[in-house]
């Protein structure tokens, strides 16, 4: 077979029959047999017998090229049989297939897959812009614990200091204003904390780990104000019973002397209190012990 | 010579085309009034705050210790630097008066109906991202009102459930409002909104020479057009338009100069007096108030008790706007020839958004929150049962004609 020159035609097989192999057919063709490439056996090992087969697979090809497709012969349809090429009645009848029309189930699959990469893309190229807003290590750093010295404080003092740039309010408070704190219950939204994760319930009074001094964020829980201490029991143009406690300049939330909110205020809940610990007179903040 | 240029260019990139199309030779109606000003001079304040904006960058520093520092350097150092302050923030009170009236326009004469949505909702959007870009831009200066009224605003993130505390850390950066913070806002400010900003309007012009303007009597003038398909009701835009807005910027530019001269300060109302103090995370101040320009919706928020129910209805109150062209199943689009019902409602509407303003930039009181609770409601009903009124009053004939 080697010395022959015939095109497309090889030995191939078990039975090393002649093969006829890559024909490439256009389009139309393609669509009906199902293939671009004719790739058969002609059944024979005679070369001469060979070449006059391909001749009639060629000229079938060729007629059903230029035939229409819903009318092929059953004739041309035996010859191509012969050849193990199948016309299934559906693949002659499918016109709208024959056309340049895309195959758009493919395509949506195809834009799918295209698209969801694009966007796994995305949020990994987004992760960065992202991440570039949280704080800081920097911004971190300074934001750690902060010491004080509470010693010096006289009674019914607060003082603020600054953890991570919030107030933080310390209040000193005398025996009688602990004692009077049952008095204003009955008009807080949650005198307990239920309705808050506070870490240090129940424990004292003050809601601190310290039976005297109360530690508590100066962040209003509505909004972010920084309420104002007004311990003296008198009339205030926004309570006239009132009895101290705090009160918020921005919206009008009220909360008693260790930061429990009164109800029917802005603020939905108490003032929180900061991690802390005490060690002796040093009160820490922005930490657990 | 100058001919030859310009046809040469304009072969290559149609110039004179899209000048004549969009500028000179744009057709308009040609009879409308005062309210078809606003977006003329709109544009006018837009155009000075980018030039004042960009001269402001220049001695600006965006750090927390000399932010506020350089704020007191451009007014006491920087040669006319403080006019060139001024222009910037009058410009901003400015731009959002214009801003409101151009879409009161809107809700009377009708600039939403059909085929105009999008003109709407880019207006809207334009809108929203104004409201934006003054909130970064007033905290810049690192005074105590941008300091707490940032607080505040910030603050807003965090009623969102689950996710609200970590996104407000996000948002600043920070745990409290710092330096970082006010980087990243001036970056917002000075170009990512900007950009927005130019592009939305871009869009809303476009989309309005699309669909033509509008006119006080809602009539459609595309209705009656020439053999060249120009509508017989309109003039081109030059002369006719130009010239007769030339008083009224003139008007306008004495106005602002004699609130950028005498009056910057606005009364506390654009410059808010706690703002000459440098900020100080540490002390509220007494009475924290926003710039008139958003205390209406300040008002709702404090109407109600509940930060998320309160952030819930100020966005729904801003939110509402953009639908307004389907809320509104009104036949005619003015307000001259809709029936009594919306013009009552207009009324009201007009009421309790200048009540809910006033009550945003006033201290609480029992009084004004069964007011502020009241006027959100009445903001809420124009909205709500437009659908209803606009659809069961009897409306008036439009003229065929303008």
């Amino acid at each position: 077979m080697t010395e022959i020159t015939e095109k497309y035609l090889t030995l191939r097989g078990a039975n090393n029959d002649i093969y006829f192999f890559q024909k490439r057919v256009s389009e139309k063709v393609a669509d009906i047999i199902g293939t671009s490439f004719v790739k058969t056996s002609l059944k024979t090992k005679d070369l001469t017998e060979a070449i006059s087969s391909r001749d009639e697979l060629v000229d079938a090809l060729n007629q059903l090229e230029n035939s229409d497709i819903l009318d092929i012969s059953d004739n041309l349809r035996s010859i191509l049989d012969g050849f193990g090429i199948s016309i299934s009645k559906e693949n002659a009848h499918k016109k709208s297939d024959i056309s340049n029309e895309p195959d758009q189930g493919r395509r949506k699959v195809l834009i799918g897959l295209t698209a969801g990469f694009a966007a796994a893309g995305v949020a990994f190229a987004a992760t960065p812009f992202v991440t570039t807003w949280n704080p800081s290590a920097r911004a971190k750093a300074i934001g750690s614990a902060v010491k004080v010295d509470v010693s010096k404080m006289m009674i019914g003092q607060q003082i603020q200091v600054s953890w991570r740039k919030q107030p933080i309010l310390i209040i000193r408070h005398s025996p009688s204003a602990l004692s009077g704190l049952a008095s204003v219950t009955s008009k807080l939204a949650d005198p307990n904390s239920d309705s808050i994760d506070e870490p240090y319930k129940n424990i004292n009074a003050t809601r601190s780990l310290s039976a005297e001094y109360s530690v508590l964020s100066g962040v209003c829980t509505h909004l972010g104000c920084s309420p104002k201490y007004y311990p003296e029991v008198e009339p205030k143009p926004w309570d006239s019973s009132w009895e101290g406690g705090f009160f918020c300049p921005c919206h009008g939330s009220m909360f008693d002397l260790v930061g429990r909110v009164y109800k029917g205020v802005p603020a939905p809940t108490n003032l929180t209190v900061p991690p802390h610990f005490f060690e002796g007179s040093i009160l820490t903040i922005g930490e657990e012990a | 010579m100058v001919t030859k240029v310009l046809n040469w260019i304009n072969y290559r990139l149609p110039i004179i085309n899209t000048f004549e199309r969009h500028l000179s030779k744009h057709p308009v109606p040609k009879k409308v009034n005062f309210w078809y000003l606003f977006g003329a001079l709109a544009s006018i304040v837009l155009i000075l705050q980018i030039v004042t904006g960009i001269w402001l960058m220049m001695p600006y520093s965006n750090t927390e210790e000399g932010a506020f520092a350089s704020i007191e350097y451009i007014m006491r150092d920087v040669d006319y630097g403080w006019i060139i302050r001024y222009m910037h923030t009058t410009g901003a009170s400015m731009f959002f008066a214009i801003v409101y009236l151009h879409m009161f326009r809107g809700l009377l004469y009708g600039s939403y109906k059909k085929p105009k949505e999008l003109v709407w909702i880019f207006g809207c959007t334009i809108y929203l991202v104004m409201m934006a870009e003054g909130f970064l831009g007033y905290v810049l200066p690192y005074g105590q009102m941008s300091y707490w009224g940032a607080q505040v605003i910030i603050s807003l993130f965090g009623a969102i459930p689950y996710i609200g505390e970590s996104l407000e850390i996000w948002v600043r950066g920070d745990y409290y409002i710092s330096g970082i913070t006010i980087s990243r806002f001036f970056a917002l400010h000075v170009v990512a909104l900007p950009l927005i900003l130019i592009a939305l309007v871009f869009l809303h012009l476009v989309a309005l020479h699309e669909v033509g303007a509008g006119n006080p009597e809602g009539v459609d003038i595309e209705e009656y057009i020439d053999d060249d398909g120009v509508p017989l009701d309109s003039v081109p835009f030059f002369p006719y338009k130009v010239l007769s807005a030339m008083p009224a910027i003139g008007v306008f530019g004495l106005v602002f100069c004699v609130i950028m001269f005498f009056f910057p300060e606005g009364g506390g109302y654009f410059l808010e007096l706690a703002n000459f103090e440098e900020a100080n995370p540490l002390v509220t101040p007494e009475h924290i108030a926003p710039v008139w320009y958003y205390s209406p919706f300040y008002t709702m928020l404090r109407a109600v008790p509940d930060p998320l129910g309160g952030l819930i209805v100020m966005a729904a109150a801003v939110a509402i706007l953009f639908v307004v062209p389907w809320l509104d199943r009104s036949n005619v689009a003015s307000i001259r020839y809709k029936g009594i019902l919306s013009k009552i409602a207009i009324v009201l509407f007009t009421v309790s958004f200048v009540t809910l303003g006033y009550l945003g930039t006033v201290t609480v009181t029992e009084t004004g929150k069964i007011m502020s609770v009241i006027c959100t409601l009445m903001y809420f009903a124009f909205f709500l049962l437009m659908p209803i009124y606009t659809s069961i009053e009897k409306t008036y004939e439009v003229p065929d004609r303008l």
